[in-house]
């Protein structure tokens, strides 16, 4: 097996691991940080695919995402501070604004 | 809507005329009960200045000649209803009368009623009849005049009442009532049908009405004015009345609301079909008979007065029925003086029997002219006040009465020719012999017989003698009173007594009344005013039979009724319900289960694809994982 499969497979267990983070923790910080590994692991298979050929169109396509990967962060941080002043919580579940009262 | 009223002078008199007396009743009601005392002397001075109005307005028309003042009231169908006054002759000599009377009545009832604890009730109902008669005297228009023609019943039925504590009183003025409303409900009758001929109640444009339905509506409108001018057979309401106040059955009883069926059957004369008019004739000749010989059986000073209020009411009735309307209505003029008199002189009587009776603590019938007796010399001016107007009811010459009767009779006379007709003739001059002797019989044993009580009656007070004698004058002076201002003068323009005078019946009815006063000096000379039967038996016993009657068919409708009528009823209700209860079952259990069970499946359907979409953000995108890779395999195979 070659040492470029086993990257493969770290890939692909960040992004099922950022994936069932954003499913199953209560606070939304722990979301956005399990958004922030799925798209590390974006970048990851990036890299990856971009060395199996000529050019650096890949690596320069993740550095974008990683500069996006850091505003997002940002936004989504601020978002998420905003919501907690106006709800004293950070738990999306506790928000149910719009949702029909039992 | 309203047409512009004419606001003539005679308008506004009649206007203040007709609110007078109401405001007298509203004042007497007003007045508390601690100063009850002012009742009679306000209502009496009221009454004063209505009678005072009553002269203007009858001067005012005399120059003016005014007939009717109306405008319309209100509209049926785009035919208009017309009230206001009719100030003719007719309505204008009863306006006159009625004020008078109402005077008289008034001033005599502060003395006869001094001691009574209802002064208020009474003056103030008193003052309302006052205005509802001068109503239905000046109405133009049937309807209207049928209004105030059940407010007069009313106040009728209010003044018998007056002592409602005494049980007789009750149910006289219960019986008056009952028996009065079953002739307004024929009189109602009468209008409608008048109504859905012509569309017309104006009294003036009566005699323009043709329709087949004339005859009809005619005895309708009779039998109204039988129960209201107690007639054969609707009379037996009057003698109960007596049960009234005196001066109450002076004034309603005697003078003016009893002669207001004579007075209509005098204006809605012009609408009398031939078959009507016999109609009349019959039924006056019947009771003008009946409620003399009624009269000379009687015990009771007032119903002795009651009774030949009957029979001269039956007297005027005939007189109409016969053509003589003049001479009828001639004599209900005089009538009401000389029986208002009458009957105020019995009232001096009973009171001052009463005054006695209360010094000496005895406690005999006063109205029983059998303990009565020698007051000749006790109360010499109510015995002058009331022989002149006894002499009036018996038609001696030189009163009033004998001139109206005289009238009547050659009218009749006149009007019989042959045939069965001479049983109304036949009548009429049974009553001028009748009369006499039962005035006499009423007098001799009031005034002259030597009295066994030691009762020592006075005289009565100054303000009871002076209506009795008012009117005692107003019996006799028509005759010789100057034609300037006596109303003999003024109803001689509408009746003209010279075309009808018969020097034959004259003279004959003169002989007979003497001869009857002679007869009756000699039957009730010895002292002992017999009866020969008790006359309630035949003059109520109809009324017992008929009361027998509808008692029992009442029973069988009442058994049938509860048997048939409300088993069907019943029975109908039960099938009702039951069907009620099966259809109520079947529409809880199988319609709304239907409807509720396709509710709740949508509900559950509703639930189920709601509970996706519970507002967790992470379920979402778990679902929308879950669509991705479904979606991903679907493309990818």
């Amino acid at each position: 097996m070659a040492k470029i499969d086993l990257l493969f497979y770290l890939g692909a267990f960040l992004f099922c691991s950022g994936l069932l983070i954003v499913f199953t923790k209560k606070n939304a910080i722990m979301i956005l940080l399990g958004i922030e590994l799925m798209l590390n692991a974006a970048n990851l298979n990036l890299v990856l695919f971009n060395s199996q050929k000529t050019g650096l169109e890949g690596q320069l396509f993740a550095l974008f995402v990683i500069i996006v990967a850091v505003c997002e962060a940002a936004v989504g941080i601020a978002i998420i501070l905003k919501t907690y002043h106006y709800y004293h919580t950070s738990v999306p579940d506790q928000i149910s604004e719009l949702k029909e009262k039992p | 809507m309203t047409a512009p009223v004419d606001l003539s002078p005679a308008f506004l008199l009649a206007l203040t005329l007709l609110s007078l007396p109401l405001i007298s009743a509203g004042v007497s009601f007003l007045i508390h009960e601690k100063i009850s005392w002012l009742a009679p002397i306000t209502s009496s001075l009221f009454m004063l200045a209505t009678f005072i109005v009553s002269i203007f307005l009858f001067v005012v028309s005399e120059t003016e000649l005014l007939h009717a003042l109306t405008f319309d009231w209100f509209t049926i169908n785009g035919k208009p209803i017309r009230a206001g006054f009719l100030l003719d002759h007719q309505s204008l000599i009863m306006v006159l009368v009625v004020s008078l009377v109402s005077l008289l009545v008034h001033i005599f009832s502060i003395g006869y009623m001094a001691e009574d604890k209802n002064l208020v009730r009474y003056f103030g109902m008193l003052g309302f009849f006052t205005f509802a008669m001068l109503g239905l005297v000046m109405s133009s228009n049937l309807l209207v005049l049928f209004f105030f023609w059940e407010l007069v019943g009313f106040s009728s039925y209010r003044l018998i009442g007056h002592w409602h504590e005494k049980r007789a009183a009750a149910t006289a003025s219960t019986k008056a009532f009952l028996i009065n409303k079953t002739g307004d409900l024929s009189f109602l009758m009468g209008l409608m049908m008048l109504w859905s001929a012509s569309g017309n109640l104006d009294i003036l444009s009566l005699s323009q009405i043709s329709s087949p339905w004339l005859s009809a509506a005619g005895v309708c409108l009779i039998i109204g004015v039988m129960a209201k001018s107690a007639q054969f057979p609707l009379f037996n309401w009057l003698p109960d009345a007596m049960e009234g106040p005196t001066p109450v059955s002076a004034l309603i009883h005697a003078a003016t609301m009893v002669a207001a069926g004579v007075f209509l059957l005098v204006r809605i004369e012009p609408l009398f079909t031939v078959e009507c008019l016999t109609f009349i004739a019959i039924i006056g000749a019947l009771t003008a008979v009946l409620g003399a010989i009624g009269a000379l059986f009687q015990y009771d000073i007032k119903r002795i007065l009651a009774y030949s209020t009957i029979s001269q009411l039956g007297f005027m009735v005939m007189a109409i029925g016969t053509g003589a309307t003049d001479g009828g209505f001639l004599h209900l003029l005089h009538h009401a003086f000389f029986k208002a008199g009458l009957f105020l002189g019995a009232g001096s009587v009973i009171h001052a029997m009463h005054q006695a009776q209360h010094h000496a603590h005895n406690s005999i019938d006063v109205q029983d002219i059998r303990n009565l007796g020698g007051l000749r010399k006790k109360m010499p001016i109510t015995f002058l006040g009331f022989i002149l107007c006894a002499a009036a009811l018996a038609g001696l010459p030189l009163t009033s009465g004998f001139v109206s009767k005289e009238m009547i009779l050659s009218g009749i006379s006149v009007w019989a020719e042959f045939s069965w007709k001479w049983f109304v003739l036949l009548a009429a001059w049974s009553v001028t012999i009748l009369t006499p002797l039962y005035i006499f019989r009423l007098v001799w044993f009031t005034f002259f017989t030597t009295s066994n009580t030691e009762l020592q009656p006075q005289e009565v007070p100054v303000i009871m003698r002076l209506p009795v004698m008012a009117l005692a004058i107003g019996s006799v002076t028509f005759l010789f009173a100057s034609p300037s201002w006596s109303l003999t003068s003024v109803v001689g323009k509408l009746s003209s007594f010279t075309q009808h005078a018969d020097s034959m019946v004259t003279l004959v009815s003169i002989f007979l009344i003497i001869l009857s006063l002679i007869a009756g000096y000699f039957i009730y000379r010895k002292g002992e005013p017999y009866t020969v039967l008790d006359p309630q038996v035949y003059l109520d016993g109809y009324n017992t039979v008929v009361v027998k009657f509808t008692v029992l068919l009442s029973t069988i409708t009442s058994r049938l009724d509860t048997k048939w009528i409300d088993g069907f009823v019943h029975g109908v209700s039960y099938v009702g319900v039951t069907l009620a209860y099966v259809t109520g079952w079947s529409d809880r259990k199988l319609l709304d289960g239907l409807i509720n069970g396709t509710a709740y499946a949508a509900k559950g359907m509703g639930g189920l694809t709601r509970s996706i979409a519970n507002g967790k953000i992470q379920s979402y995108l778990l679902w929308a994982m879950a669509g991705l890779i479904i979606f991903i395999l679907w493309i990818l195979y």
